[in-house]
Formats: C-alpha cells, sequence, structure tokens
C-alpha cells in the first residue's frame, strides 16, 4: 500500500498525474497536496540553476522553470545529493529551445565546470614533484623511458565545442549585460577546445590549441606518455598540464 | 556508539554555504554549526566543513535519507553521508519523518508519510538501517504538514513515541512545523507539542512560515513568528532547553542578522534556566 501509493505521489509530482486518489478525496487536499508539486519544481530548477549558472542567466527566469521541470520528468534526479544532478540537461535544452545553437555548448560548458567542482580531492602531478619534473625532463626526447601513463585528476574535463562560448560564460556570470552582449557577438566565430578543472583557486577554464586539446585527450584516455609525446610542442603542452594539474599520478603501464 | 558527544543546551547557527568562508574566519562565538548533510558531500563545501569542524562542534541535519521510503535506504546515499560523519565527527545526526525516493527517483522534497502500522514498520527499519552505519542514535524531525492523509490512523506524537522507543532514536522537535501543521489542519499546538515523547527530544529547531490563503507554508526565509517563540517558550517550560537553532534555508540574510537570531534563541534559553533554577 505504501509502496503504490508513493508511486502515485511521484506521478502526480513529475508527470502532471492527478493528485493519488486516496489523497483527491480530502476536503481541499488536491490544492495543498499542490504546495509539494511546488515545492518540487522550485528545488529541481533552483538545483539545475547551480549547476548551469550561466545557462540560466543567457535564458532568464521566464520559462526556465518550465524548461526544468520537462527535464525533471524525463531524468528525474536519481540520488538526493543534487549537486550530481543535471547530466543530460545540454541535450534536453537543445532539444526544446533550438535557437540560438550555442546555448547546447554554454550548458555543456556550465555542466563541465559543476562536475569539476564536485569531484573527488586528489593530489595534482606538477612540475615541482619529482614525477612531473622527470616526465618533463624526458619530453624532447619522446618521453619516458618505461610506457608511463597518467591518471587524469578526477575534475579534469576537456571539451570540445562548435562555439566560443568562454569568453560569454564568464561576462554571462559576472552579470554585466554589455559585456554579455559584447561577448555573444563573438559566440558564432569559431569553435573551441576547453580543459576545465578545479584546482586550489578554484574552477580553471583553459583554451586549448588543436595539438595540445589532442595531446590531453590521448593521456587522459590512457595513452602511454612514450607513445602520445612528439617534439617540443608537445612538451610545451605538457609543462601546461603540469602546471595546471591535469593529472594526478603517473604509473608504469 | 562513536562520534563526539552530545551538544549543551545552548543555541547554534544553521549554517549556509553563503557563510563559509565567514565562519571559518571568524572569532565570534558559536557553540556548534548545523549543516545539511547532502551540502557538504563534495566540493569546497565539504573541505570548509572540515575546516570548520576543527574549531566548533556540528550537527548533521540530513534531508535526503528518505526514511519513510516503502523501498528502504539507498545505501549509496547512506555510505557517502556516513563516510562524511567520519570525516566531521557530528555530535548530532537528524533527518526527518518524511519520504522523497521511490523508483530511484528522488523527489527534493520532505513528503508526508501516512501514519499507520505499515509506516511505522517502513520507517523503524530504516531508522534502524541507518543509525547501524552511523554506529550512533540519530534524531529524527516532526515535519510541516499540509495534508492529512486519510491512510493516517496513529496520531503523529504517537507514531513518533513508539520510533522512538522500538529504535532508540531521539526526536529533533521543530517547534516552527507543529505552528505551521497545527494551523494547518486545525490542532491545538500546545496539545500537539505535548503529545510528542518528551523523554526523547533532543534538539529545536524554528524558522519563519509563511501565510497563503488559508495555509501555513514552511518557508524558512524569514524571521521566526511570534506564535513559534512563544510555542518555544513553552516547550522549554515543560520539556526544557535542548540544543537549539533557527533556520534559514531561502533570502539567506548576513551572518551578522543570523549571529543576532543566534542570540536572540539564546536568551530564550537562558531565561528558561533561570525560570528552572527560580
Amino acid at each position: 500500500m505504501l509502496l503504490e501509493f508513493q508511486r502515485d505521489v511521484a506521478a502526480f509530482l513529475l508527470h502532471q498525474a492527478p493528485p493519488p486518489a486516496a489523497v483527491g478525496r480530502a476536503p481541499g487536499a488536491a490544492i495543498r497536496f499542490g504546495i509539494y508539486r511546488n515545492n518540487v519544481a522550485g528545488n529541481i530548477a533552483g538545483a539545475l540553476s547551480g549547476a548551469y549558472p550561466s545557462l540560466h542567466r543567457a535564458l532568464g527566469d521566464a520559462g526556465w522553470r518550465e524548461l526544468a521541470a520537462g527535464f525533471a520528468a524525463a531524468s528525474p534526479p536519481a540520488e538526493a545529493d543534487l549537486h550530481r544532478y543535471g547530466e543530460g540537461f545540454a541535450q534536453h535544452v537543445a532539444r526544446a529551445l533550438p535557437a540560438p545553437p550555442w546555448l547546447c555548448d554554454l550548458a555543456r560548458l556550465d555542466w563541465a565546470s559543476s562536475c569539476a567542482l564536485h569531484a573527488p580531492d586528489a593530489p595534482a602531478l606538477t612540475c615541482q614533484t619529482p614525477v612531473g619534473a622527470m616526465l618533463l625532463e624526458a619530453a624532447p626526447r619522446g618521453g619516458a623511458t618505461a610506457p608511463v601513463v597518467l591518471r587524469p585528476h578526477p575534475s579534469l574535463r576537456l571539451l570540445a565545442l562548435g562555439h566560443r562560448v568562454r569568453a560569454l560564460r564568464e561576462a554571462l556570470l559576472g552579470e554585466d549585460d554589455a559585456d554579455a552582449l559584447a561577448a555573444s557577438r563573438d559566440v558564432a566565430s569559431a569553435g573551441e577546445r576547453l580543459a576545465v578543472l578545479r584546482g586550489s583557486g578554484g574552477i580553471t577554464v583553459l583554451a586549448l590549441a588543436p595539438a595540445a586539446f589532442r595531446l590531453a585527450t590521448r593521456l587522459a584516455g590512457g595513452l602511454a606518455v612514450t607513445q602520445a609525446l612528439a617534439g617540443e610542442e608537445h612538451r610545451a603542452a605538457l609543462k601546461l598540464f603540469l602546471e595546471h594539474g591535469f593529472f594526478s599520478t603517473a604509473e608504469v603501464a | 556508539m562513536s562520534g563526539q558527544g552530545p551538544i549543551p543546551a545552548v543555541a547554534g547557527l544553521g549554517l549556509r554555504f553563503a557563510h563559509l568562508g565567514e565562519v571559518i574566519a571568524t572569532t565570534a562565538a558559536i557553540p556548534f554549526v548545523e549543516v545539511h548533510g547532502e551540502n557538504h558531500l563534495s566540493g569546497p563545501a565539504g573541505v570548509a566543513l572540515e575546516v570548520i569542524r576543527q574549531d566548533r562542534a556540528v550537527s548533521l541535519h540530513c534531508v535526503g535519507l528518505s526514511l519513510g521510503s516503502a523501498q528502504g535506504i539507498d545505501d549509496s546515499h547512506l555510505q557517502r553521508l556516513t563516510e562524511l560523519a567520519r570525516r566531521v565527527e557530528p555530535a548530532l545526526v537528524s533527518e526527518h519523518l518524511a519520504w522523497n525516493a521511490v523508483d530511484h527517483a528522488h523527489l527534493a522534497d520532505l513528503l508526508p508519510l501516512p501514519l499507520n502500522r505499515e509506516s511505522l514498520d517502513v520507517v523503524c527499519r530504516n531508522v534502524e538501517r541507518v543509525q547501524e552505519a552511523f554506529g550512533r542514535a540519530i534524531l529524527v524531525e516532526n515535519p510541516a504538514t499540509y495534508v492529512q492523509l486519510p491512510q493516517s490512523d496513529i496520531p503523529e506524537g504517537a507514531f513518533m513515541a513508539e520510533l522512538c522507543r522500538r529504535t532508540g532514536c531521539g526526536m529533533l522537535c521543530d517547534i516552527a512545523n507543529i505552528v505551521v501543521a497545527a494551523h494547518n489542519h486545525g490542532w491545538d499546538p500546545r496539545a500537539h507539542l505535548a503529545s510528542f515523547p518528551a523523554w526523547a527530544i533532543g534538539e529545536y529547531h524554528l524558522a519563519g512560515h509563511e501565510r497563503a490563503g488559508d495555509l501555513l507554508i514552511d518557508t524558512h526565509d524569514r524571521d521566526i513568528g511570534a506564535a513559534t517563540w512563544a510555542l518555544f517558550d513553552a516547550a522549554l517550560a515543560s520539556i526544557g532547553p535542548r540544543p537549539a537553532l533557527a533556520e534559514r534555508d531561502r533570502a539567506i540574510p548576513s551572518l551578522a542578522e543570523m549571529l543576532a537570531e543566534m542570540a536572540l534563541v539564546q536568551t530564550h534559553l537562558d531565561r528558561a534556566e533561570e525560570r528552572r533554577a527560580a
């Protein structure tokens, strides 16, 4: 009985079903039970706003709650930690709001930043650590002598976006409308490749050159340093990765 | 049982994300802070709580364990909370007499539970599971409610007393929730307060509420109302002082204002102690 009641309530809250039969018979109960629907909608919209702050800023409050409710109906939170809720919202936004086309990329960058913020902690492999210094020293010779594999920092996210949204996101989060407007004019000019990660100073979003992005992707995917590195250009990229803590450990494959 | 010992009957601070940095930096006397456990499972808020815990007692107030779920407790979520408890060694751990999860969907609110024999068995089973995982007794809070479910046939006070008796848990007595529920259901708030198991009450909560037509809504977004203060004083006289705090979840004021509210709660506790000593 209790399980059936709870399933009926979930349908009422998420899918606009009628109130559970037993509730509906009580005087004024449908209106009163609507308070819970309002609370759930507000809490889910708030959680998505926390994960997608620049998207919310770009779209404004009008329609945000409906957008969130539509997403929640299809993909309700799967756990009580709402900081981890929102995966797939970018695709939902793309389907619900086809224009402007850069909205989806803005959402992807928001989500990557949220995931980076809430990722588990781990030590960073830097130029100052013995292993990091050794890797950097060996890079011009084509990599380390042993087949070393780097484990990406849990917060690292690599994004290849079709629109230039990094500056727009910064402007939106700065809440300066003039800056945001100026950044939005540049947004469709080209794509960009980004690395998002959490450091001691908070979230960092770095623009990467195509070769550096490919290298980071290969290393994060588990390719041995000896196979991935080639030439001075890669050494500079590896130095950048180590300076920003892209990787947490180095292991002999 | 592990963890820090109980908090004395003092006022604490309901700590919110906006004030984490200030609370780390301040030298103001804050006997304990209470946080929503779910807000500190990861990220900077998790790190900040560990820093705060070095100087202050912590109470973990959970909102997502779903003690009333017919399908039981989410073990993964429970494990994350117990790991947090291992790191911050809270003096108190609490949850609500409510549910919010079914079929792997988390419904992001404290939903009403029919109070009957089946629910009592479910909640007892779930509380025992949670207490086993934490290795300690928890406090269970009476919720603000807007509907009386027809399937209910056990009064809330009797339900809570039986829950405490069967599981060994304590009760977090939310004074504002009594005011809201009593108004919404036509109960006498003092009689409702008296129906709870005084012997099990380990903490008080206070908060502001909003009037919406004929109903009161538990909003936690404004000052504590006169009816809630009056019922708090009545609770202090009849049940006795316990750790207490004012909750704010929306329209969060400055830390200075929240500390002033904490001081006001302490004033009520002090007066009650004076009356008891006289």
